[in-house]
């Protein structure tokens, strides 16, 4: 397994954890009180901050266990690379119910956490878009 | 979703007949990942035309001794 690869797997097992996490405690909270009394900002902010320091990490573990291969980068890794973005580019669209949210001005709540899972989605499906291209081929 | 690509390679003859050389050794003079030379010995990655020509360079062989397609007369 390439670099990329497993780097592709690790992003993706990251965004599942935290953001499965954040949605899980946000989805306990909306059971519990109105949405416009729940203060959602700290958490969205640790989740981010999580995933990245949880991202560093792992690719600081990735290269370590092989240092050799860390960062190597060739054309399939860039052909894997954009495909996989424009899949998630797709799937990005979903940031317009966001704003569509915000127009009709539904609870930042509401707006907030549409556009976070949009982002989410998108990056999911980038990386496990990658991950079948490198299994299956491309 | 993806097509499987239909052009098929003697790489692995190549190399052991290039004194049983390592998938990494012909990544390494290519500067493909390992991963990738296995991925184009097992015909699930066409490469581009200058690794093809490269990898025939390799071998010092006609790309066509490297690669072959269906219907190409050899």
């Amino acid at each position: 397994m390439s670099f990329q690869e497993k780097s592709a797997i690790a992003t993706l097992g990251g965004l599942l954890l935290v953001n499965g996490a954040y949605f899980a405690i946000v989805g306990r909270w909306m059971a519990a009180s109105p949405v416009n009394e729940i203060a959602y900002q700290p958490l969205m902010i640790i989740a981010v901050v999580a995933l990245v320091i949880l991202a560093v990490v792992s690719h600081i573990f990735i290269a370590v266990v092989n240092p050799k291969e860390a960062d190597a980068l060739d054309e399939r890794d860039r052909l894997i690379s954009l495909r996989g973005e424009r899949v998630g580019g797709y799937v990005l669209v979903g940031v317009f119910a966001g704003l569509v949210f915000a127009m009709i001005e539904v609870d930042h709540f509401y707006v907030a956490q549409t556009l976070l899972l949009s982002l989410v989605l998108a990056q999911a499906s980038d990386e496990a878009s990658k991950i079948v291209l490198y299994r299956r081929g491309s | 979703m993806v097509k499987p690509t239909r052009v098929t390679n003697s790489i692995r003859a190549l190399r052991f007949g290039a004194g049983e050389m390592t998938q990494g050794q012909l990544a390494e003079r290519i500067g493909l990942t390992r991963q990738t030379v296995n991925a184009i010995e097992q015909g699930k990655y066409s490469p581009s035309l200058e690794v093809a020509f490269k990898i025939a360079n390799v071998f010092e062989v006609p790309l066509e001794k490297v690669f072959q397609y269906p219907g190409q007369a050899s």
